[in-house]
This record gives structure tokens, C-alpha cells and sequence, in this order.
């Protein structure tokens, strides 16, 4: 059993995905990639696995993870290569079903930001990049985020705007957050908490923004620790607890 | 009979233009053209650009070169080890003019460069703040589609001065083949002016012959030089026959955030081929 927050985050970036969907994960994606390894063995999902690496249908038994997630070796028992650019057209013909993406900072509207801290020309952190953020945000039908659920990265306005999330809100494409303390969903309204991670309660995680209003609902759910199948098939891919190194407790 | 093109990477180094804009084969910590950046970082070469989707190892080693004045991506990342760390630096010391871009733009410039017509339309983007950044530059534009009236982005065409694609094996006239992983290489090599081919291994006519079922990656059409290359992607991976050295990289990510880079490059990258 592991009540670890990494691992719960895990379990709740997977939960998003349904069996035909097309699924695709891009660069520095650990735990979305093991998310969609729990997917498809754990909750038993049929989907189409992608990703930045390449390969085309992975054989999520045989997905271990290493330090980059581009790494064709890290998802073998595929049938072939298929490159980014075809994923990227798919995704253009409005057939890519979920994308994972993470941030920097992310605000009520659900804009995301991948690339610089303060401002564009002067910037106090030159953050990565938003790699596909700003092509895909607006197109692709399921975006699951994830982030540390910290004052500095759920704000009220972002930085700058990689990804557009007021498009995304009016044209009700779903728009998820998974923090290490929260499951969030965008909505016309504004943030919605929909379940807290075991071992949080509401209080730490609406104190915990910086400027993020999150509308708590009536009902609002609590996402368990992971039981021991859950875990061995995470630990399975990555037996070294790689994972852990990401810093989400 | 074509003429061979084979040279070694001195030469091949003497093919770029100082201020040329160079593009790069891979991604992070996959079939970057190692051996040739080596001779790069080796030559006098200066002040020149670099575009690519989402470069890693190769880019942060010519940054901390200080062989480029600017740079175009869409995500410059060590991934796991952190942000790449002589990009970041030179980015937030304007040492370096950064231009940050997105997957699906990169993509669609490099085949507009490709297909010889001036711009390419894409889909999404619309609403990033990365769209007011690219209209200063005058690199996207807003356009109405003329068919609907509706707005969607072009992306000016991109066309490198000089692609260099490490490849799994090519013949000595450029006909060359990618395994596995292709990224944008095979938009790169069409898009650009030059195309410098570093390959793990040479072969014959015969050898190709045996695979004449496969695309070629690029075509004596494309190419200007090919140069001999074998463990030329290390540090980075050469898919299926050697793995990314993630021991070395993350030695070099330790010693570039100590601001060390040329350290490590002069002791490991620079001994393996000078």
C-alpha cells in the first residue's frame, strides 16, 4: 500500500482514461506515463498508446521508466514507429482524446504556463517551454495537468499564457488539474474541488493558492492510497522509485 | 556517376557560414549529431541561430559553446535532471536571443521550408500569448482562411541553412536511412539548404539494395556532405544500437549548473574526437 502523494497523483492522472481513446504523452512526463501504464493494467482501459518517444501501440507490460520519457527504450513491445508530427496531425483532425501536460502556473481560467517566470523579455525564471502546449491546448478533447499544489503555481493570473484555458472552458473541452494535495476540473464557473488525496483535507487545499479561488462543492470525494496491486504494477515500471525524485511527496 | 560526397567533419564544419541559421537531428537525449558538434564547438564558427522542436543535449552544449546568438524551440529540457542549464542561463542573461515556440508551428515551418511555398497554415495556438511575441517577429500571422472567412495561424516557412542529421547508415552520395524515431529530421533535411549527413556506419549500393522497401531518409538530391561517423549520437541514444549515456549527461548537467559546462565538454566530449 502506498499513501504516498506521487502515487495517489498517479492514480488520478489515469483515471481520465477511456477505453478507444487515443492517448499521447509528450517530454518529462513521468508519472503521466505511469499513469497510462495504471490505465491499462490496473483498471484494465483498452486505449491507444502514444507518445513523444515514438513507438506506436506499447506494451504497457513492458514500459520502464528512465530520465527522459522520449526514450524509445523506455516503451518496448510496440509495432512501430509512428512519428510525433502524424500524432500531431491526428490531434488536428480533432481525433486526439487525452494529452497530459505540466506547469509552472496555472490560474482560474485554467491558462497554463510553461514559459517564463515574471516577464517574456526580462524573465526572473526562464522556465522550459511550452513544447506542444500551445498548438494542442486548444484542440485536443481531455487535457489532464499536473502541478504541485503550491501558492507559487495555483495563481490568480498566470505569468503568461502558453496554453489558452478560456477557449477550452468555452467550448467545454474537459480541463483537469491533479495536484499533490487535489483533484481539480475547470469549469465556466472557475475551479471546481472535486476530490482531495488522502491524507489532505479541504482547508489545506483551498488555503494553499496563490490567488486561486476553488469553488468547493457539497460533495466533494477523497481519492484513496494505492493498495498493493495498484502499486506493484506502478513499481513494476519503476522499480527505482524514479518517480519520487519529481518531488510530490 | 554522382560524385562522392564524403568528407571528414573538419570539412563538413567548413560548409556552415558564420551567422547561419542550423537545425539539428534528434531530440533531448536522442540522435543528436555529436561528433559534429564536437568539431563545431572546435572551429571558429560564431554568432550563429538554431532552430528546432524540442532540443536537449546537443543545443545546451552549443549554448554553453557560446556558439549561438539565437535560439527558436519549443522546449529546451534535461527533463528529469532539470531545466537545460546553459540554455537557461545565456536565456536570462540575454547572452542569447530566445525565441520560444510550439510544436505544431515548428513542425508546420519546417514544411512549408520543405515544400518550397512561403508559409503554412496550423490548427489551435489561437489565444497562447506566444502569438503577440511571433507577430513582433513576424514569424505567425493571424490571416483569414479566404474559404470561410475564419482566423487561423500561418507560420512563416523555415528553412535552415544548414540541417546536420545524424543517420544509421547512408551511402557516400547522401541516400541515407533512419531507424526507428524520426522526429522532424526527414522535414529537416528537405527544408534546408545544406544537409550534413553523419552516419554510424557507410555502405554500399548492395546494402541499400537489400532495403528497397524502406523510405530513404534523405536522397543524394538532399545532401551535401556525408561524413563517417560511428558512436557519433553519444552522449545522446542511437535507437536500436546504443542507449543515452545518462551517466555522462547527468554529469554534464551537474558540472553545467556550477557553470563548468566547458569543463566536461573540453575533458569528455571534446577527447572523444579530437
Amino acid at each position: 500500500m502506498s499513501a504516498r502523494p506521487t502515487d495517489i497523483m498517479i492514480k488520478c492522472l489515469g483515471s481520465f482514461i477511456e477505453d478507444k481513446d487515443y492517448v499521447y504523452h509528450g517530454l518529462d512526463s513521468l508519472l503521466p506515463q505511469l499513469a497510462m501504464v495504471y490505465a491499462s493494467l490496473y483498471l484494465k482501459k483498452d486505449f491507444i498508446y502514444h507518445s513523444v518517444a515514438e513507438p506506436f501501440l506499447t506494451d504497457p507490460n513492458q514500459v520502464m521508466v528512465r530520465p527522459s520519457t522520449g526514450d524509445p527504450y523506455s516503451e518496448q513491445g510496440n509495432i512501430a514507429t509512428v512519428t510525433t508530427i502524424d500524432a500531431f496531425d491526428i490531434a488536428a483532425k480533432g481525433k486526439m482524446d487525452l494529452m497530459y501536460f505540466g506547469t509552472a502556473q496555472i490560474d482560474e481560467e485554467a491558462n497554463i504556463n510553461l514559459t517564463a517566470i515574471g516577464n517574456y523579455d526580462n524573465p526572473k525564471v526562464k522556465l522550459p517551454g511550452g513544447a506542444a502546449t500551445a498548438y494542442l491546448y486548444p484542440i485536443v478533447k481531455k487535457i489532464i495537468i499536473w502541478a504541485r499544489h503550491d501558492p507559487r503555481v495555483l495563481v490568480k493570473k498566470v505569468d503568461f499564457a502558453t496554453g489558452n484555458g478560456t477557449t477550452r472552458i468555452n467550448n467545454n473541452l474537459k480541463t483537469i488539474l491533479c495536484t499533490n494535495k487535489a483533484l481539480i476540473e475547470f469549469t465556466k464557473k472557475g475551479p471546481i474541488l472535486k476530490a482531495v488525496l488522502q491524507g489532505f483535507n479541504i482547508d489545506q487545499v483551498v488555503s494553499n493558492t496563490g490567488g486561486m479561488k476553488i469553488i468547493v462543492p457539497e460533495k466533494v470525494d477523497t481519492i484513496n492510497a494505492l493498495n498493493e496491486e495498484e502499486l506493484k504494477i506502478i513499481n513494476k515500471a519503476d522499480p527505482n522509485g524514479l518517480r519520487y525524485e519529481e518531488n510530490y511527496g | 556517376m554522382p560524385t562522392s560526397k564524403i568528407m571528414s567533419l573538419n570539412e563538413a564544419v567548413d560548409l556552415i557560414n558564420n551567422g547561419d541559421l542550423i537545425t539539428i537531428s534528434g531530440m533531448t537525449f536522442f540522435r543528436n549529431p555529436m561528433s559534429f558538434i564536437a568539431a563545431l564547438i572546435n572551429s571558429n564558427k560564431k554568432d550563429l541561430s538554431f532552430v528546432d522542436r524540442e532540443p536537449g543535449f546537443g543545443l545546451d552544449v552549443l549554448t554553453a559553446a557560446n556558439k549561438l546568438k539565437m535560439i527558436r524551440a519549443a522546449m529546451a529540457t534535461f527533463e528529469h535532471f532539470g531545466l537545460s542549464p546553459s540554455v537557461r542561463k545565456a536565456a536570462e542573461r540575454k547572452q542569447v536571443d530566445y525565441l520560444e515556440d510550439t510544436c505544431g508551428a515548428v513542425i508546420a515551418g519546417l514544411r512549408a521550408g520543405a515544400q518550397g511555398v512561403p508559409f503554412m497554415p496550423v490548427r489551435g495556438i489561437i489565444g497562447s500569448d506566444l502569438v503577440k511575441i511571433h507577430e513582433k517577429r513576424n514569424t505567425w500571422k493571424i490571416i483569414k482562411d479566404p474559404f470561410t472567412n475564419e482566423d487561423i495561424v500561418i507560420i512563416k516557412s523555415i528553412e535552415p541553412d544548414v540541417a546536420i542529421i545524424h543517420v544509421h547508415m547512408s551511402d557516400e552520395y547522401g541516400n541515407s536511412v533512419i531507424l526507428g524515431p524520426k522526429y522532424e529530421d526527414e522535414l529537416k533535411i528537405r527544408a534546408a539548404k545544406k544537409v550534413i549527413i553523419t552516419a554510424e556506419k557507410i555502405v554500399d549500393k548492395e546494402e541499400l539494395k537489400k532495403r528497397n522497401t524502406e523510405q530513404l531518409s534523405s536522397t543524394l538530391l538532399h545532401v551535401t556532405a556525408v561524413v563517417n561517423s560511428k558512436n557519433g549520437a553519444w552522449p545522446t541514444a542511437m535507437y536500436p544500437i546504443y542507449e543515452a549515456d545518462y551517466k555522462a549527461i547527468g554529469d554534464y548537467y551537474n558540472y553545467a549548473k556550477e557553470g563548468k559546462a566547458m569543463e566536461w565538454i573540453s575533458n569528455n566530449l571534446m577527447k572523444r574526437w579530437y
